[in-house]
């Protein structure tokens, strides 16, 4: 898979996710918002949100394993963010 | 901490936004639990291919383009705070023409001339001497003038039959 259809297919995969489950990883992993900023935005305590960012990211786990077992080549992911 | 704690703690320790207590409690749990230190990795795993997407920035002429588009919007004159919105205006009008309508509505007096006349503070008077006792019960059933009263007369007869006992008599 090429590097533009793996953007496409995670985009694809987070935008398919529950409306806050989706906004809440947005927060977290690309704003890079702290969880009280994200908990404030989200209207949700801390606790709920952590739980909300779990259930997320189980759904990515599954959802992008294919793409987890062959990395792109030249990938240099994960350097920058978080 | 319980395995299911850490599920929820796992996501602030891998980013290392959790305090260090909590820190701490994930890393002995982590040291321990196979499950749970799989899931981490594989976390860590789903976070690389997430930065596999680009993140679309909006171009540096964005905000000014905003700015400007928003400067050239034509502002209302200050006299415009005066001019009543349409659907006030038509309120108000209708309202108006409602009430000059009914202030020329012809007035019927016919109603205050069949009104009883007024009672005379003698007959006022009168009514409440003998209200305790017409409405006492109890005294009226047992007043013995009541039933010495003589019995009820026949019903009058209609004028049809005193013509005919006028003639009959005659």
């Amino acid at each position: 898979m090429i590097e533009r259809d793996r953007a496409e297919f995670i985009r694809r995969t987070i935008a398919a996710l529950p409306e806050k489950q989706r906004a809440a990883v947005l927060l977290h992993k690309y704003e890079e918002m702290d969880y009280g900023e994200i908990a404030k935005v989200l209207e949700c305590s801390e606790s709920a949100l952590k739980s909300l960012l779990f259930r997320a990211y189980e759904t990515l786990r599954i959802e992008l394993a294919p793409l987890m077992a062959q990395q792109p080549v030249g990938n240099h992911a994960g350097e920058g963010r978080l | 901490m319980k395995c299911e704690d850490v599920a929820k703690e796992l996501i602030a320790y891998l980013d290392r936004r959790a305090n260090s207590a909590e820190q701490m409690e994930v890393e002995d749990h982590l040291a321990n639990c196979a499950a749970r230190r799989t899931r981490a990795e594989e976390f860590r795993k789903v976070w690389n291919v997430l930065d596999e997407m680009p993140i679309q920035e909006p171009s540096l002429g964005f905000d000014a383009r905003i700015r400007q588009r928003i400067a050239d919007e034509p502002r209302p004159g200050w006299f415009r705070w005066f001019v009543p919105q349409r659907r006030l205006a038509i309120s108000m009008a209708l309202l108006v023409a409602l009430c000059v309508w009914i202030s020329r509505l012809p007035r019927d007096y016919s109603t205050t001339a069949t009104m009883p006349a007024p009672v005379t503070e003698q007959q006022q008077y009168q009514v409440i001497e003998n209200l305790g006792v017409l409405e006492n019960y109890d005294v009226l059933s047992k007043f013995d003038a009541l039933s010495e009263l003589p019995a009820p007369a026949a019903p009058e007869k209609s004028n049809d039959d005193l013509k005919q006992d006028d003639s009959g008599g005659m």
